[in-house]
C-alpha cells in the first residue's frame, strides 16, 4: 500500500484530531490561567493548583475517587480474570453464550440504566449508599473490560504449558498460579489499570449510587460547574486528564509487551 | 559420544539384540489398553483399541495425522478419559486418575517449556510439585542437565536456545521425576534433518541406560523404524498391525502398512493356482504369471490379490533375465539420490513401477537411460502377496 502524503489526508487528520482533543486542549491550557475569568487569558501562572491543593471539598472528593478506584479494580480485576479463564477454557458448556453475553452486557448496557438499576437494588436490599455502594458499582460495571482483555490474551496462551504442569505433578490450581498466572500477569495488570481509569472518571454511575460522604471527584467538578466554571475545576480537570492519560497508556503498554512475549516463543 | 555411554556399549548391544518380552507368554505387560474408544461427539479418534506395552520397550504409535495415535497417548497421560474401555499401568487402572497423580511423563511436541523459568527452574519444577527437600532437587536437576549436557545453560531462559537446546531441557524435565513410562509426542518433529538422526540413536542409547519405557508418538516411519524395538501402525482410531521394524516393512499384513511404511510396487492379480510351494498370480502387468513364495497367506482360486515388491528387491536389465517374474518396460524417469538411483519403469499396462539400486560402484561405462527398453524381476521371495 503506498502512504503518500496528501493533502486531503492531512487536512482530515488535522481536523479530526482537533475534533476530538480541541476541547480538552483548552481545558489544560485555561488551566494555567492567570486571570479569575475562565474565558479571559490573563498570562500564565500555576496559582489555580495551588488553590486546588488548598480546597478542601475538591482534595477530599479526589481521595475518595483514588480509594473507590482501587479497590473497585481490584476486584474488578479478581472476577474479570476468572471469567476470563472460564470462558477460554471451558469451550462447550451449556449456556456459554448466554454467559459471554452477560458478562459483556454492562459494555453496552446504557449507564444510566446500570446506575438506575444498581440504585433500585442498593435501596431493595437496604444498603446505606456511600462509599462501598460506588464501590460495589464499579466493580459490576468494570469486571467486563478486564475480561476483554485478559480473554484476548488467554485465546493465544498455549495450553500445552498448563498441561505441561500438571503432568508433571502440578493441581489444575498450582498450574494456574504458578505457569498461566505469571505469564498472563501484562494483560491482567492492563485489565486493572483499565478498570482504575474507568472508576476514576465514571460520573452517572457514581451519582446513582453514591450517597452523602462519599462524592467522588467527577461528581464533585460537576456540582461546581453548574454554579460556575472557575480556573481552579480546569485544574482539576487536567490532574484527572494526566492520570486517565498515564492509565491507559500504561494499559496499552502491557498489552503490548504480553503480545511480544508471546511472539518470541 | 560420551565416556559413559562407550562404556556402556557392549551393554546396550546385549540388551537389544535379547531384548523381546512381547513373545513370553509369561510376561506381563507395564501398559494395557483394554478395548479403548474414545469419542469426540460424533467423531471416533480412538475406535475398540487393545494393545500391550512391556517394560523397557521403546514403543512407538506410528500413522498418519488424525489417525488417533496423539489420543491414544493423551488417554495414557490422563488428559483424555477413554469413552469406553480402560487403559491399566502396571495392573493398576488408571480411570479417573487426573494426569498430575500419573506416574508418567510426557514430552511435548512444542516442548511447552515454561518461558518465564530458567532451564534449571523448568527441569525442577516436577520434583517441587512432589515437595522434594532442596538438596535433593538441586542434585537431581544437576544430574538430568549432565544426562542432556546443558550444565552450562542452567541460567537461560528457553527463549535464548536453540531449538535442539530446547528439545534437550524438555527431554530432561520430563526425566527429572523418574516416569515409570516416558510418553514423546513427534519428539524429532522440530528439528531438522542432521539433528534428528544424531538425536535418535541419542534418545535410543537414553531408553536403555534409563532403563525405562518410552512410548512415542509419530507420523515419520523413518523415525519410527531407526528407533523402536515395535510398532504399532495405527489408522481411523484402529491398530492395522503391530511389529518389530523388520516385520513391519517385509512382512506387512495389509495394502496400507505396505504402503505407509516405505515405498512399494502393488500388482494387481488374481490368484491362478499352487504350483511348487508357490502361488501363482495372474495379473495384466507381465505376460506369464507371477510366482510368489508367501506361506503367511491362504487364497482362494480366483481371488484378487496384490502382489507388493519393494522398489530395491527389483532388479533392473537390459536383456530379458532367466526365471520368473520379468515386467517389461520403458524408462521414464531416473531419479539419483547419490546412494541411491530410483528408475520409474512405465510398464505395457500403463502401470509404472519403481525400481532402486544402491550405486555400489563410482562410474557405469553404460548407464541405463531415459527411453530404453528394459526388464525388471524380482525374486519369488522378494514378493508379498496382500489380499487385504
Amino acid at each position: 500500500m503506498a502512504r503518500r502524503f496528501t493533502w486531503f489526508n492531512a487536512t482530515s487528520l488535522t481536523l479530526g484530531f482537533a475534533f476530538l482533543y480541541l476541547p480538552i486542549l483548552l481545558v489544560v491550557l485555561y488551566s494555567f490561567n492567570a486571570s479569575q475569568l475562565v474565558t479571559v487569558w490573563g498570562g500564565f501562572s500555576g496559582r489555580w493548583y495551588g488553590a486546588l491543593l488548598r480546597n478542601d471539598a475538591l482534595r477530599e472528593a479526589a481521595w475518595v475517587t483514588l480509594r473507590v478506584a482501587f479497590l473497585s479494580a481490584t476486584v474488578a480485576t479478581f472476577l474479570g480474570t476468572l471469567a476470563a479463564v472460564a470462558l477460554t477454557r471451558y469451550g462447550r458448556f451449556s449456556g456459554r453464550t448466554l454467559f459471554t453475553g452477560m458478562i459483556y452486557a454492562p459494555m453496552v448496557m446504557p449507564e444510566v440504566i446500570t446506575g438506575l438499576s444498581l440504585l433500585l437494588l442498593f435501596v431493595a436490599v437496604g444498603l446505606d449508599r456511600g462509599f462501598w455502594t460506588v464501590t460495589i458499582a464499579h466493580t459490576t460495571f468494570t469486571m467486563c473490560f478486564v475480561t476483554v482483555v485478559v480473554q484476548s490474551r488467554l485465546i493465544t496462551f498455549d495450553r500445552s504449558l498448563e498441561e505441561a504442569a500438571m503432568d508433571l505433578g502440578a493441581t489444575p490450581l498450582r498450574a494456574f498460579l504458578s505457569v498461566t498466572l505469571p505469564l498472563i500477569a501484562p494483560a491482567v495488570a492492563a485489565g486493572f489499570l483499565l478498570a482504575f481509569t474507568l472508576s476514576m472518571d465514571d460520573l452517572v454511575i457514581a451519582s446513582f449510587t453514591s450517597g452523602p460522604g462519599a462524592t467522588t471527584l467527577p461528581m464533585r467538578i460537576y456540582s461546581q460547574v453548574r454554579l460556575g466554571v472557575t480556573p481552579e475545576i480546569n485544574a482539576a480537570a487536567t490532574l484527572l486528564i494526566a492520570f486517565v492519560t498515564l492509565g491507559v497508556t500504561a494499559a496499552a503498554l502491557l498489552t503490548k509487551r504480553a503480545a511480544q512475549t508471546q511472539a518470541r516463543l | 559420544m560420551n565416556d559413559t555411554t562407550r562404556a556402556l556399549r557392549p551393554a546396550i548391544g546385549a540388551v537389544r539384540r535379547s531384548f523381546s518380552p512381547w513373545t513370553d507368554p509369561q510376561a506381563r505387560p507395564l501398559i494395557r489398553f483394554e478395548s479403548v474408544t474414545k469419542r469426540f461427539g460424533e467423531a471416533v479418534a480412538v475406535e475398540d483399541l487393545s494393545l500391550d506395552i512391556f517394560e523397557r520397550e521403546f514403543f512407538c504409535l506410528l500413522g498418519p495425522s488424525g489417525c488417533g495415535k496423539t489420543t491414544l497417548m493423551r488417554m495414557l497421560a490422563g488428559f483424555e478419559e477413554p469413552t469406553a474401555g480402560r487403559v491399566l499401568l502396571a495392573g493398576q487402572d488408571l480411570t479417573g486418575v487426573p494426569p498430575y497423580r500419573r506416574p508418567v511423563n510426557m514430552m511435548f511436541q512444542s516442548y511447552a517449556l515454561f518461558p518465564h523459568m530458567s532451564v534449571a527452574d523448568n527441569i525442577a519444577y516436577g520434583l517441587k510439585q512432589d515437595r522434594l527437600p532442596r538438596g535433593e532437587i538441586e542434585a537431581r536437576v544437576e544430574e538430568m542437565l549432565r544426562l542432556v549436557q546443558l550444565e552450562k545453560l542452567a541460567t537461560r531462559r528457553p527463549d535464548q536456545l536453540s531449538g535442539g537446546q530446547r528439545q534437550r531441557v524438555a527431554l530432561a524435565r520430563a526425566l527429572a521425576k523418574r516416569p515409570k513410562v516416558l510418553l514423546l509426542d513427534e519428539p524429532l518433529g522440530a528439528l531438522d534433518k542432521k539433528l534428528r538422526e544424531e538425536t535418535q540413536f541419542e534418545l535410543m542409547d537414553l531408553q536403555v541406560r534409563l532403563g525405562m519405557t518410552f512410548l512415542v508418538v509419530t507420523h515419520d516411519q523413518e523415525e519410527a523404524m531407526t528407533m523402536s524395538d515395535r510398532i504399532a501402525v495405527m489408522d481411523h482410531g484402529r491398530i492395522v498391525q503391530v511389529a518389530t521394524p523388520g516385520e513391519l516393512y517385509e512382512q506387512p499384513r495389509t495394502r496400507f502398512v505396505a504402503e505407509f511404511v516405505g515405498d512399494i510396487n502393488i500388482l494387481e492379480g488374481k490368484v491362478a493356482g499352487m504350483e511348487e510351494g508357490g502361488w501363482r498370480v495372474e495379473t495384466p502387468h507381465a505376460s506369464q504369471a507371477l510366482t510368489v513364495f508367501d506361506p503367511d497367506e491362504v487364497l482362494g482360486h480366483g481371488q484378487p490379490v496384490a502382489v507388493a515388491v519393494r522398489p530395491e528387491k527389483m532388479t533392473i536389465h537390459r536383456q530379458r533375465p532367466q526365471g520368473p517374474n520379468v515386467l517389461e518396460g520403458e524408462v521414464w524417469d531416473i531419479g539419483y539420490l547419490g546412494d541411491w538411483t530410483v528408475y520409474r519403469v512405465h510398464l505395457g499396462s500403463g502401470a509404472v513401477v519403481r525400481v532402486s539400486c544402491a550405486n555400489a560402484s563410482r562410474f557405469v561405462a553404460d548407464p541405463i537411460t531415459w527411453d530404453e527398453r528394459v526388464f525388471v524381476a524380482f525374486a519369488p521371495d522378494a514378493a508379498i502377496l496382500l489380499s487385504r
